[in-house]
Parts: C-alpha cells; sequence; structure tokens
C-alpha cells in the first residue's frame, strides 16, 4: 500500500465517512480542518504567542527561485522573497512566536512536536495534509489552527497571508 | 449606560399558551423550524427547560440567548443537552473586546461569555455570537468582529434599537455614514458574520449557482423580518422581526389570533415577503430580495417599515445599478455556504 492510500485509509479509519455529509474524499478533509478549527480555537486563543509554532509546507516556495537551505527534513529560510514564507516569517518574530518551520512532508510534524514541546500549531497545508496534521497535534495534546493553501498540487503553491496573519494575532483579550 | 426596568404591559404568556400558542402553531408554518428563547434571561424561568424540550419534541432547534451567567454558574447546559436531545445552540453577547465598551451595554466584561463559550464547547453544545451594533461601539468593531471570526463559530450582528432598555437611546443609532465607513467593511470581511446583515450586495443571479456548487440551499439571504423571521413578546404580541416587539408593528396577540395565521396571511408578513411594497431606494434595488434593507431600521428612523433603510448608503438609479460591492460579497455568500456545508447542525437549519 503507497504512503498516501495508507493516511487515507488512517483518516477514514479516525473520522469515518459518515464526518462529511458527502462523502468524497477532499469533502472528508475540508470537514476535519472545519470541525478541528472549531473545537480547538477558544484553547488556542489563550496560548502565547511565544509558545506557537508554524508549521508551512515546502510547496509554498518557488520551485525557480528558492534560495532556501535543505537541512535534513526542513528547508531553512533565505527570505528571498519569492513566495510568502519570508512575510509570515517576518511577521512570526515581530509578534514573538517559537518559529517557523517549511517542512518537507508531513510525516515531520511528530518529531518537531516532541522536539519543540509547542503548546500550539499552526499549519498550512492542503486540505489532506492539513487533517492528517491536525489529528496528529490532537493526539499529542497540542491545540492546532489549520490555514488552508489558496491552492494546492505540491510546488508553487499559494496561501492568502491575510488568512494567516488573521490566525497569527488571534488572541482572547 | 443607565436602563430603566420595561415592566410587561400584560400578564407574560404561561407555559401552555407558550406550547400551544406560540410552538404548536410554528410547527403548522413549516416542518424546518427553530425556535429562539430570547432576553430578558430565559434560563431563569422555572419552565425553561420544559419548553426547551417541547420544542425539541415537535422537531425543533432552540436558540437560546443569555448573557452566560448561567450557563457558568449551573448544569444549565447539560440540562438543555437533556432536555432537548441536543437540538440547542446558545446565544452568546459581545458588543465589543474592550472591557469598558462591552461593560456599557452588558454590565460585564466578556469574561462571563467567554467561559460560557468553553463550557458550551467542552459539553458539546453549540454556540454563536451576538454583536449589537450602536454607535457606541464602532471605534472597536473591526477588532470585535475579527476576534469573534477567528472562533470560527457564526455572528449574527443585530442593530441597536431604541426599544426595551434601549428606549430613550435614539442618539445610539447609526446611520449611513456609519455603516460606509465601519460597520459594512468589517461584517464583509467575516464570512462567518451570517449573510442576514444588511445592506448585502449578493448578485440575485449568482445566487442559484453558488447553492448548486456547494449543494446547500438557504433561504435566509438579507432583511428577514417577515420572511424566516416573526417574533413573539412576552405578552403574546406578534411583530416580523424581534427588533419590533412593542412598536408600532404589532400584528395581533397570539391570545386572540392564531400565530400561524398572522404569519402566513397578515398583510404586513406577506409585503415584506414579496417586498412589493419597498419604498425608495430599497424599491428600485437590483439587491431587493438578497437584501431588502433592515426593516427595523427603516421603522426606526421613519416610522415606517417599509421605507427605504436610511442606513444604507448604496443610490441606485433603477434596479439594473450594481453595487461595487458585488463580487465581493457574493463571494462572501459563497464563503458562508460553504461554512453551512461543512458545519452542523448549521447546514440544516437554513
Amino acid at each position: 500500500m503507497s504512503d498516501k492510500a495508507e493516511k487515507i485509509n488512517r483518516l477514514f479509519e479516525l473520522f469515518g465517512a459518515g464526518g462529511a455529509d458527502s462523502g468524497s474524499f477532499p469533502e472528508l478533509c475540508t470537514a476535519i480542518t472545519f470541525r478541528k478549527n472549531k473545537e480547538n480555537a477558544l484553547k488556542f486563543s489563550q496560548v502565547d504567542f511565544s509558545k506557537r509554532l508554524i508549521l508551512l509546507p515546502q510547496c509554498i516556495r518557488s520551485t525557480e527561485k528558492c534560495k532556501a537551505e535543505e537541512k535534513a527534513a526542513e528547508y531553512l529560510c533565505k527570505k528571498c522573497g519569492a513566495c510568502k514564507a519570508a512575510d509570515i516569517i517576518s511577521k512570526a518574530e515581530e509578534l514573538g512566536y517559537m518559529g517557523v518551520k517549511i517542512l518537507k512532508g508531513g510525516s515531520a510534524v511528530a518529531r518537531l512536536i516532541k522536539e519543540l514541546k509547542p503548546e500550539a500549531v499552526i499549519g498550512v497545508a492542503c486540505s489532506f495534509e492539513g487533517a492528517l496534521g491536525m489529528l496528529e497535534c490532537e493526539r499529542s495534546g497540542i491545540v492546532v489552527q489549520f490555514v488552508s493553501l489558496l491552492r494546492d498540487g505540491c510546488s508553487d503553491t499559494d496561501v492568502n497571508l491575510v488568512d494567516v496573519y488573521e490566525t497569527m494575532e488571534f488572541a482572547r483579550p | 449606560m443607565s436602563r430603566p426596568p420595561v415592566p410587561p404591559s400584560a400578564p407574560e404568556l404561561d407555559t401552555d399558551e407558550a406550547k400551544f400558542l406560540v410552538l404548536d402553531e410554528l410547527a403548522k408554518v413549516s416542518s424546518n423550524m427553530a425556535v429562539a428563547f430570547s432576553g430578558g434571561e430565559h434560563l431563569l424561568r422555572p419552565d425553561a427547560f420544559d419548553l426547551l424540550k417541547y420544542a425539541a419534541d415537535l422537531g425543533m432547534w432552540s436558540f437560546v440567548n443569555t448573557n452566560g451567567k448561567v450557563l457558568v454558574e449551573t448544569t444549565a447546559v447539560e440540562k438543555a443537552l437533556n432536555a432537548t436531545g441536543g437540538r440547542i445552540i446558545f446565544v452568546l453577547p459581545i458588543n465589543s473586546v474592550d472591557t469598558d465598551l462591552n461593560k456599557s451595554s452588558r454590565n460585564d466584561d466578556i469574561t462571563t461569555v467567554m467561559k460560557a463559550a468553553d463550557i458550551c464547547r467542552e459539553k458539546g453544545a453549540e454556540y454563536f455570537f451576538l454583536l449589537t451594533i450602536s454607535k457606541e461601539n464602532l471605534s472597536t468593531l473591526e477588532k470585535t468582529i475579527k476576534f469573534l471570526k477567528m472562533n470560527r463559530v457564526p455572528m449574527l450582528r443585530a442593530p441597536f434599537v431604541p426599544r426595551g432598555a434601549g428606549c430613550g437611546f435614539s442618539e445610539l443609532l447609526f446611520d449611513s455614514d456609519d455603516m460606509r465607513k465601519f460597520i459594512h467593511p468589517a461584517l464583509s470581511a467575516n464570512p462567518l458574520s451570517y449573510i442576514s446583515f444588511t445592506p448585502f450586495f449578493a448578485s440575485p443571479d449568482k445566487m442559484a449557482a453558488a447553492w448548486a456548487e456547494y449543494d446547500v440551499k438557504i433561504e435566509g439571504v438579507g432583511c428577514q423580518a417577515g420572511r424566516s423571521f416573526a417574533a413573539v413578546g412576552a405578552e403574546g404580541g406578534v411583530v416580523p422581526c424581534v427588533q419590533l416587539l412593542d412598536s408600532g408593528c404589532v400584528r395581533g396577540n397570539v391570545r386572540e389570533k392564531p400565530l400561524s395565521e398572522i404569519i402566513l396571511n397578515d398583510e404586513m408578513f406577506t409585503a415584506l415577503r414579496s417586498r412589493e411594497k419597498l419604498q425608495g431606494r430599497c424599491g428600485r434595488c437590483r439587491y431587493m430580495h438578497t437584501c431588502g434593507g433592515c426593516r427595523a431600521l427603516a421603522y426606526y428612523h421613519t416610522g415606517d417599515i417599509f421605507a427605504e433603510d436610511p442606513t444604507c448608503f448604496f443610490e441606485p438609479v433603477d434596479t439594473d445599478t450594481r453595487s461595487e460591492f458585488e463580487e465581493e460579497q457574493t463571494a462572501q455568500l459563497a464563503g458562508f455556504i460553504n461554512y453551512l456545508k461543512y458545519n452542523k447542525p448549521w447546514n440544516g437549519l437554513f
């Protein structure tokens, strides 16, 4: 069984096709992210910025212009400005976030959580990886908020910065 | 703000009257009914849970407006869930994230309401936020709506109107300038701000396409007075919208005339549904059916429920004039429909 097929099976096992009104797989993933965002929102808003970690997918990089350095399961951003990662990193620095990680794959999520011990995570990804990542975070007791990519496709993807910033700034007054 | 108590004009509806003259009658109007138990504080009524159970047994969802105190200090959430089999949604008021501003109109900061939201989430009860907009909270509106948006639950805006405890505070009514500068931009930025707010410039031509794309059809777009809304006062008076309770728009009393008959056949209700009597700019507006203007604000500003909404900033020449916000608000409608599709019980309530 392929890695992706295995993950899909896991999602169905964890959540069940009944979780979404329509049975299609993308809709199931979207339903999971909607539900988990809602369930986690209140707790997330109470976590201090310094205890929040942001996880970005590698596909958000510009395949032609990216200057990031590869290191183990991550890319180290050089803020070249060819994609939106630099904007998100600058915003995270301004707010005092724990950090921003650009991951080569979703499998690094569990390791990073164990290593960095954030109390909350903001994940940017496609709905499929997002649903998996949220369930992974939940299993580790980490509150999570997910921001969906504007377009996916595994390379040169995009995200709405307003959505990301609003999520980053979300804090209970 | 010092608010005077408002004494009842007649005995309040008792338990049997609420059941038989209101809830049973509502069930005759549609098979997909929801009932909102508004304030005072419904949960302080001795028959509160009895009425919630009765509504649930009729297949209705109940909305309970509460300041949150009872939810925080008692087991009301669990009792309501048990009474209704889960068909309950709590409505929690937040007028401003600014402590002083919220206290001015709600006599509390938002701590109680947020604690109540926490309890609802823990117990598995649905909730949403109610934001009453007046001149008083305009300065923090954008910040407040952004905060509510990120809670990922719907938000309903209510316009402040000078009724009930708000009598005598007409200076707090917002105007078209406030709408253009503060209110419309802030509400438009949150697809979960619920689409019944006005002015709402969703394309009448594209609504069917949005419904088809998300496989969800909603009836409640724009002002819902007399359309999907009707309100019954504590003493039985019936009006087309909760904002019009105790006003000159009372169309009968459930003690004298069946509620279903008033809703289905009353001249004002039917004209509000067809929107054929709308005057001025609302009467020549392309968005007559997707907006219709706030009928309550029209009434409180002019004394005529069918007058143009004076808080709207759109100046249509005729029904061909398009708003510059049409594309944005059509997208907002799609965003809201998308939310409904993936979020129970909202997907079954429209």
